[in-house]
């Protein structure tokens, strides 16, 4: 038997015996229903849609008995206020008025609810056999009936002795909890909605790898190497069962280990073996299970360029930047260019996602010379951090006009144009995350103040919104790539000071 | 055969049986290979599994676009425990739970 939470409805109609036995049959009803959907239990991603169902459904009973009671209440105020001090009544007025707009909005949001869990329920229902599909589609069809017979059944009690016995202050104070709950709820639900989005994409994108070919050959049969089972026995681990570890954490562990390594051969998400590695680094590293999980982690951190990770903590660490947001890690992870992407950014490269995509495709055939060509520009790193400001900048201008003219001069003939073109990048985003140079600002004008402020005002605005990893802007001739939003912010802060200094500080 | 057992085949190598799927009515298994004591490694192969006359086989897969295919199914597989592990659905500390997976 499902556990509901109807207490709240029950005790709202504990007076109509009639409506106290409906909740109970729909509560049995919806059991029925869940037993006979999931017979092994429910599996899914988010809260089980019955109960969410069923939850809703009494929430917002309760909700609509309440606004149904402040209605009344209005009602009655409004024909007191000719009566009486009309102030003291206003003030009340509003106050119930104020109650009544939560209540609405609670019941609305409940209404809202209800019809994505039957979405979810009907959907789950489609996916079932055809035999059990008619009669599934039947036992839900009168549980929905049920709900309407509920609200029904509700609304011809008049009064409910419960509600009418609170006070403002109560009635506000108890919709305010169930809002706040509610509120929590949906966050979680948007959330697990986004994600279980996202778990429907990919399978949408394996059923359609499903294609001709491979049912040809599922039917006819395809290339094996078969060999005879001799023995079979249940795998344990003693450590996770003295640490009462589910074997399946192992399990999902290791096969992730393997896992990762086929999606770059087959260019599949890397996000989500990284994914696996967050949900179990806890469990498995305090039994000393981590072994796989590290096994992923380096080949992450080897894809990622120069990241790196906290075993303590499980924080990754790409260049100088802190992944400390699975979400952030996804968004980068969650394909072969995004990893391409992530090792740019991992060295603060904008202009080098391409780099960055053909590095990673390069890695699969030469990982050992990948590796080699990752410190090649150690020394260069180096130099770079140890250049002030302005011969950061004067080094960069020097590249630029070489890399224009697509010739390599005597002094840098070690150098390939391609290597020179990578050393660029480096320098740019070196000087990105010193922040903008004092000389660049002096030489702005006054209308590139003003446009660069209006990009960056912009972009700045938008930077969560948009999830934006980086942005790339020209100031007063240079080329900068931020990363990191406060430090757009700091760069907006100081052209903002050099254009109210120097131009007036008129308005923009 | 099922997920979570270990095989020994008839030229003594061992697999653990990491995940499973039925595909067009063919049994697949995403496996590790083990040393002799039983230790993982960093093998894995892709598992066909066929009884005959009462005897159990497993077949390597030997073909790419299957073997792509099934890294797939694995893959999304992988992202859906992800998600029931974020979501509380599978509880790590409940070592029978992984029968209930099956």
């Amino acid at each position: 038997m499902l556990k509901f939470e109807i207490d709240n409805l029950k005790e709202a109609v504990k007076e109509n015996p009639d409506a106290l036995n409906l909740v109970n049959n729909f509560a049995n009803k919806a059991s029925e229903l869940n037993d006979f959907i999931y017979p092994d239990g429910y599996t899914g991603v988010i809260e089980n849609p019955i109960i969410t169902f069923v939850n809703n459904c009494a929430k917002l009973y309760v909700l609509a008995l309440t606004e149904q009671k402040l209605k009344k209440d209005l009602k009655s105020l409004e024909e007191k206020r000719n009566e009486t001090n009309a102030s003291e009544i206003d003030k009340q007025i509003e106050e119930v008025n104020t109650s009544l707009s939560l209540a609405t909005e609670g019941v609305n949001k409940c209404a809202a609810n209800i019809n994505n869990s039957r979405n979810y329920i009907n959907k789950n229902i489609a996916d079932l056999e055809d035999e059990k599909k008619v009669s599934a589609q039947n036992k839900f069809k009168e549980l929905d009936d049920m709900r309407g017979q509920l609200l029904a059944h509700k609304f011809e009690k008049k009064e409910n002795e419960d509600y009418e016995n609170m006070s403002k202050e109560e009635l506000i104070e108890k919709l305010k909890e169930a809002l706040e709950e509610k509120k929590k709820q949906e966050e979680k639900n948007a959330e697990l909605e986004q994600r279980l989005e996202q778990l429907e994409q990919f399978k949408e994108e394996q059923a359609k790898k499903k294609d001709k070919s491979i049912l040809s050959k599922l039917k006819n049969g395809f290339k094996t190497i078969k060999k005879k089972v001799v023995k079979a026995k249940n795998f344990v681990v003693n450590a996770a069962k003295n640490h009462k570890v589910a074997t399946v954490a192992i399990l999902t562990a290791v096969a992730a280990a393997g896992i990762i390594g086929s999606c770059v051969v087959y260019n599949t998400p890397l996000a989500i073996p990284a994914r696996i590695v967050s949900a179990l680094w806890q469990p498995l590293h305090h039994i000393g299970l981590g072994a796989p999980l590290h096994s992923i982690n380096n080949f992450l951190v080897g894809v990622l360029g120069n990241g790196s990770f906290n075993n303590v903590s499980g924080v990754w660490t790409i260049g100088s930047k802190v992944v400390n947001n699975m979400n952030m890690a996804e968004v980068i992870l969650g394909n072969m260019a995004g990893a391409g992407i992530l090792y740019a950014a991992g060295r603060g490269i904008f202009k080098g996602v391409k780099k960055g995509v053909k590095w990673i495709k390069g890695k699969r055939k030469k990982e050992k010379e990948q590796e080699d060509n990752e410190n090649e520009y150690a020394d260069e790193e180096e130099f770079l951090r140890t250049l002030s400001d302005e011969k950061l900048a004067e080094f960069i201008k020097t590249l630029e006009e070489i890399l224009s003219a697509g010739k390599v001069p005597e002094e840098y003939n070690q150098y390939s144009i391609e290597e020179l073109n990578d050393i660029y990048n480096i320098a740019l985003a070196e000087q990105g995350a010193r922040g903008i140079v004092d000389g660049v600002l002096n030489n702005m004008t006054e209308e590139e103040c003003e446009q660069i402020l209006k990009y960056l005002k912009d972009k700045i605005e938008t930077w969560d919104k948009e999830n934006t990893q980086s942005i790339g802007v020209k100031i007063g001739g240079v080329d900068y790539m931020f990363i990191e939003k406060e430090k757009a912010i700091e760069t907006y802060q100081k052209i903002e000071e050099v254009y109210n200094n120097k131009f007036g500080g008129r308005a923009r | 055969m099922k997920k979570g057992q270990i095989i020994t085949l008839e030229d003594n190598e061992k697999y653990l049986l990491l995940m499973d799927t039925m595909q067009e009515g063919h049994k697949f298994f995403y496996a590790n290979k083990l040393t002799d004591d039983e230790k993982t490694t960093s093998e894995y192969e892709y598992f066909e599994e066929t009884v005959e006359d009462g005897d159990t086989y497993m077949g390597i897969v030997m073909d790419e676009e299957i073997k792509e295919f099934l890294h797939t199914v694995f893959t999304t597989d992988l992202l859906e425990t992800a998600l029931d592990i974020e979501s509380g659905n599978i509880n790590l500390e409940d070592d029978n739970q992984d029968n209930n997976q099956d």
